[in-house]
């Protein structure tokens, strides 16, 4: 703990860290996405439903959705998809660094946790049907319970990650835990942790949504555009200060050593790192009153503050689980694993994949340009 | 060894709950991969202008796959992971040790088949015919690989091959049953694909039947490799070890009908494709397409319930059994106890009416519980009710002869009569009161059947043919244990 993270560890260890926090970064974009994304679809359905109850006669029909909540309705299937996907990489690399807790945690958490499977088919489905044509027919209200569905479906899923991720750092509650057969653990970090996690993900949304209209900028109207871009601009603000208040507040829940330890140097850079990138995402987000000011330029260095924020905060959650977690009795079976051949093999395969996704994009954006 | 705590299913057996899902998730998995490959093909005879209907067909394919083998696909293969922690921890946990970086690899391959296959979705209608190609081919290039590295692990389970030797990561991956397991998979993702087609084609498909039958004579195509499945079939059977071949070649009832039931399924699926391809105005119907695909479901689920089920007593060949205990493991249990390390209490504890009897739970729990239940399926009560208590201890001493698919008991006399005591309460209707067992001669019994057999798995008692040499040495060891009684 007398070193930067990841230094101070065996470099097999050290090394899945590293894997680890990055590739849970890239998962938690998606996953931002996709929380936030349904809770902002499920507020704009719920004002559709409630503007055109006060609305009389035929402008009531003409009452729908914002530039903002469209393009979620768009890409939201899509980005779970992402979710998904990019969430394989954390857990295999999290199974080789802390296989027992996870595991343990896992089991513990049995059906309760298991129950997130189904929440995620639900929400999948969820999210084609209330864009079908024929659930357009019905009206606004059974769209408006298909999404608000979809974020409590999500809603529960970041609740069973949390509460497992809390039961595999309370290693000494495991057997009155399976011996009362109960299926929840209620723990009082759980609320910060949660908030934190709901609360970043409205930042890391409007940044994406933010890039997404951006190039999409010639196909809108520009009045959508202004409105949409207003939105964003309150959205991230909203979520980068109560994550910032939320992370301080999950600080001070903590106990003393994971407090020290989040002040050491081991994770006091990545700490300041965090607040150093919700304030450049602050100073960029702070002009933007207008479709205009959505610009590249703008956005690129939002997104350094956002990649600041987003790294800085998976190593400080690292962290508090290395205090909770013995590690060095780990770093004889990290050692073990890294002896294993195929690394390589990986390492080639991501970059060359990397190219492949790359030109996928690339083709995808040359042929549709003209279209716009 | 670690120990993790054991949910108890109820009636149902764990090996129900992730074969299931295995083959559900398997089904879709393959229908993608050779979805992947059907339309490609399909764009080229777009391209090409050789079927005037393909292009309508790839647009309605493609939606199908990603509402079913997209969505369905990716959040059951997830809940593979998941089940797999719940039935079995340590298997997991070796696999992934060994093979993180092929699961890494197969991982940057997912990216590729989620990022192109919403591209095509999204855009096919805006993209230029050469892009269209491109994108496709990815998908279906990186949907074929992701086949490619999970077959090396799933195949090294039952023939960890040279591994065994060298601990080689490449040696396990490149195992005796990969090629014949690729092979064969490949053929069988094909030949689901094109039954989905024939499906969409019929749901989704152009209005008239002359265009119909045209995109369903170019679909039943991709069912002719299956003219080779009997050829990777006997290939993979070849490649396995006797023992487990033995199982599904008539060894095991169980095994046996499954594996019939896959290559009956297959049989008839392809002789229907035979006809289909051979005779000129043969048109496949949305509910016969339906009939076939279900067969074809059938075929799945009885190839992956042998292929899981082969690897009996192990759930890694020659690493570990299937409740997940080790040789060496197994070795020191049998000196110090199967529980005595466990530190997760009994839930009922309070409904066992002496200590015996919870000793006999916690053992079930460790030793028995991922393949069996105490009295729903494979229920212990039921198999063992017409056994003598004599009979319960020998054959529980004694499991890897009564049944040479089962691992050797790994415990200490002791543990054997807690668990004989605990399937004759059960037996008995659970009454308050049972008798503690502390009977010298009869756990000298015990511990000479256990020495008999010692920690030899049975499948190497089959093969050296001990079984019949130890059959003058059991009665040996009675007559001693029944004069040492007197």
């Amino acid at each position: 703990m007398d070193a930067l993270f990841p230094f101070g560890f065996p470099w097999p260890t050290a090394m899945y860290l590293t894997f680890y926090v990055v590739t849970a970064a890239i998962y938690a974009v998606f996953m931002h996405y996709t929380l936030a994304g349904a809770l902002v679809l499920a507020i704009g359905r719920l004002r559709v439903l409630a503007h055109r109850r006060a609305s009389r006669g035929p402008e009531a029909e003409t009452v729908s959705l914002g530039l903002l909540e469209h393009v979620v309705e768009d890409w939201l299937p899509v980005m779970l998809g992402m979710a998904i996907t990019a969430g394989v990489a954390p857990l295999l690399f999290l199974q080789i660094l802390y296989k027992q807790s996870f595991y343990t945690a896992n089991l513990l958490l049995f059906h309760r946790f298991m129950l997130l499977l189904p929440a995620l088919i639900v929400a999948y489905y969820m999210l084609y049907l209330q864009r079908s044509k024929k659930l357009h027919a019905w009206g606004p209200w059974p769209r408006a319970a298909a999404v608000i569905v979809v974020a409590l479906c999500f809603g529960y899923t970041a609740w069973a990650w949390a509460e497992n991720h809390l039961l595999s750092l309370h290693r000494e509650d495991w057997g009155e835990f399976y011996g009362s057969g109960r299926w929840f653990f209620p723990d009082s970090e759980l609320w910060p942790r949660l908030g934190y996690t709901i609360t970043a993900a409205f930042a890391t949304f409007a940044l994406v949504v933010g890039w997404q209209l951006a190039w999409g900028r010639r196909g809108h109207d520009p009045g959508s555009l202004d409105l949409a871009a207003r939105q964003l601009r309150l959205l991230a603000l909203l979520g980068l200060f109560a994550s910032a208040f939320e992370a301080i507040l999950w600080y001070l829940w903590l106990e003393t050593p994971a407090q020290a330890a989040l002040r050491s140097i081991l994770a006091m850079p990545y700490g300041v790192l965090v607040f150093l990138g919700i304030a450049v995402q602050t100073a960029c987000w702070l002009p933007v009153n207008g479709g205009a000011r959505l610009t590249p330029r703008r956005l690129v260095i939002a997104t350094a503050g956002a990649v600041g924020t987003m790294l800085g905060a998976v190593v400080a959650r690292e962290v508090r689980r290395l205090v909770a977690l013995d590690l060095s009795a780990l770093e004889e079976s990290h050692r073990q694993a890294a002896r294993v051949g195929g690394m390589a093999v990986f390492l080639t395969f991501f970059l060359v994949n990397a190219l492949v996704i790359a030109a996928c994009v690339w083709i995808v954006k040359r042929d549709i340009a003209p279209a716009r | 060894m670690t120990f993790y705590p054991i949910q108890d299913y109820g009636p149902v057996m764990k090996g129900m709950v992730i074969g299931g899902l295995g083959i559900f998730h398997v089904f879709l998995a393959q229908m993608a991969i050779g979805g992947g490959m059907i339309l490609c093909y399909f764009e080229w005879l777009r391209r090409t202008r050789r079927s005037p209907g393909a292009g309508r067909f790839i647009g309605g394919y493609f939606q199908a796959l990603v509402l079913v083998s997209f969505v369905l696909g990716a959040v059951t293969g997830v809940a593979m992971w998941f089940t797999s922690i719940q039935v079995s921890p340590r298997t997991i946990g070796v696999l992934v040790d060994e093979f993180h970086w092929i699961w890494a690899t197969e991982w940057t391959f997912f990216c590729v088949e989620v990022v192109a296959g919403y591209a095509f979705l999204r855009y096919h209608d805006r993209l230029s015919d050469r892009s269209r190609a491109m994108v496709l081919f990815f998908y279906a290039m990186a949907s074929w690989f992701s086949l490619f590295w999970i077959n090396g692990i799933l195949s090294f389970q039952l023939t960890p091959g040279n591994w065994l030797a060298g601990h080689s990561m490449w040696a396990g991956f490149f195992n005796p049953t990969f090629w014949p397991s690729l092979f064969y998979r490949t053929v069988a993702s094909m030949a689901i694909a094109a039954l989905a087609a024939c499906v969409v084609i019929n749901i989704a498909g152009p209005h008239e039947r002359d265009e119909r039958q045209e995109l369903i004579k170019r679909a039943v195509l991709f069912l002719a490799p299956m003219a080779l499945m009997p050829v990777f079939g006997a290939w993979f059977l070849a490649a396995m070890p006797a023992d487990s071949r033995s199982w599904a070649m008539g060894g095991n009832v169980t095994m046996t009908m499954f594996l019939g039931m896959g290559v009956g399924a297959s049989l008839l699926i392809g002789l229907y494709a035979l006809a289909a391809i051979l005779r000129p105005g043969f048109y496949i119907s949305g509910y016969t397409a339906s009939l076939l695909l279900a067969l074809a479901f059938m075929a799945s689920a009885g190839g992956e319930f042998v292929r899981e089920g082969v690897r009996k007593p192990y759930s890694i060949r020659q690493v570990m059994y299937s409740n997940s205990i080790k040789q060496d493991d197994l070795e020191r249990m049998r000196v110090t106890g199967s529980t005595i390390d466990d530190p997760y209490p009994l839930r009922d504890s309070a409904s066992y009416a002496n200590d015996q009897l919870r000793l006999g739970a916690k053992v079930y729990r460790v030793q028995c519980s991922v393949c069996h239940t105490k009295r729903g399926a494979n229920g212990l009560v039921e198999l063992t009710s017409s056994w003598t208590i004599d009979q319960k201890r020998m054959n529980i001493a004694q499991l890897q002869r009564t049944k040479p698919f089962m691992p050797p008991f790994a415990g200490p006399p002791r543990e054997v009569e807690a668990l004989v005591q605990l399937l004759g309460w059960m037996s008995a209707g659970e009454p308050a009161s049972w008798p503690e067992t502390s009977d010298p001669a009869a756990l000298a019994r015990i511990q000479g059947w256990l020495d008999l057999v010692g920690v030899t798995p049975g499948i190497e008692l089959m093969r050296t043919g001990a079984r019949d040499r130890t059959a003058a040495g059991l009665l040996h060891a009675l007559a001693t244990s029944r004069s040492e009684a007197r």
